[in-house]
């Protein structure tokens, strides 16, 4: 099978049998995420890029201790935030929202359409409280459960869904009528 | 159930759920319902596929060369109570050899004297077995006996 259809616990599983090149397909399926991550953190480019280095670097490290229980991009996200912890030193003090322009990928429409909604969820995220800002980009971006959030944060659970529920409306209420809803009726 | 507390239940769920029943009952009966819960599933779904931030370099070369050097190997590691279970059943075995048939017949064929060398040779197998693994199993070894006088209290 080819790795790029490997799922990530697969592709653990090699790495930890001794294939450690296949790492590489964790490393190129997670580093924009991991350095998403980082920018709240230090909001901050060359930081964020340190911090993606380093997070890799521990998570290879610590790989062994991957139960393969919970999905591997929570596993991944909670060594990445308790990094982001460690090194700024004070918990859930996240960045404010910089500007960004979008990743690249597939046709230019779908491309436009994508940074649209992504740009209106990070606008619906800044009008979030600061410190829970993190919770709403971890379920959106990394696709994480309320649960896994709440693990991972320490934040309630309650008080995660209130917010995602607040960005999902704000998102809802801002799509109405764009070019993504115009895209969606062709 | 109206429109609004349809809408309100698709976005209670969390990832990595299906749509409840209600909800699509009413998008059975409700094309607008059903028009906008796809739309919006299908966008809150393609984010899982964005980033926040985009990199404007590639660190992929520089992360596996870190990875590389690390030093770190995930070597399969058989732990304490698998190698203790394994030699469990080994020495049950070693003790019921002689009652096998095998034995018996070999005993008849080279007299009663066979069970001396027989059990020296399996017991050096088995202090081989055990020593193997013992010193695979230091570390672990060390913090058992490290707790062992506050599990005794």
């Amino acid at each position: 099978m080819d790795n790029e259809n490997r799922t990530d616990e697969q592709i653990v599983k090699q790495v930890l049998l001794g294939v450690i090149d296949n790492f590489r397909v964790i490393v190129e399926r997670y580093q924009k995420k991991i350095f998403g991550i980082g920018m709240r953190f230090f909001n901050n480019r060359d930081d964020s890029y340190d911090f993606t280095q380093e997070v890799f670097i521990r998570a290879f490290e610590s790989l062994s201790s991957y139960a393969g229980r919970a999905p591997f991009r929570y596993w991944l996200t909670k060594v990445a935030y308790n990094h982001g912890i460690n090194r700024t030193g004070a918990k859930r003090t996240e960045s404010e929202v910089p500007e960004e322009i979008p990743s690249g990928d597939s046709t230019p429409e779908t491309r436009h359409v994508r940074g649209e909604i992504r740009d209106m969820l990070m606008r619906a995220v800044g009008a979030l409280p600061e410190r829970y800002r993190i919770c709403v980009e971890l379920y959106f971006f990394m696709g994480l459960t309320y649960g896994e959030i709440g693990r991972i944060t320490g934040y309630p659970v309650n008080t995660i869904k209130s917010n995602v529920l607040r960005a999902k409306t704000m998102l809802r209420d801002e799509l109405k009528g764009t070019i993504a809803e115009d895209y969606n009726e062709l | 159930m109206n429109c609004e507390k349809t809408q309100q239940r698709f976005f209670e769920m969390d990832n990595r759920s299906i749509i409840p029943v209600s909800v699509q009952f009413h998008m059975l009966f409700c094309p607008k319902c059903r028009r906008d819960i796809i739309f919006l599933n299908e966008k809150f779904r393609s984010l899982r596929d964005e980033t926040q931030y985009d990199m404007d370099r590639d660190r992929v070369e520089e992360i596996m060369l870190s990875v590389f050097h690390s030093g770190v190997r995930h070597d399969q590691h058989v732990s304490g109570f698998q190698w203790s279970a394994v030699g469990l059943i080994i020495l049950v075995s070693l003790f019921l050899i002689p009652f096998s048939n095998s034995f018996g017949w070999l005993r008849n064929f080279f007299g009663p004297g066979l069970e001396i060398p027989v059990s020296i040779v399996l017991g050096l197998v088995f202090s081989a077995y055990a020593l193997a693994g013992i010193f695979s199993n230091l570390e672990e070894l060390k913090k058992f006996v490290d707790k062992l006088p506050k599990k005794m209290h």
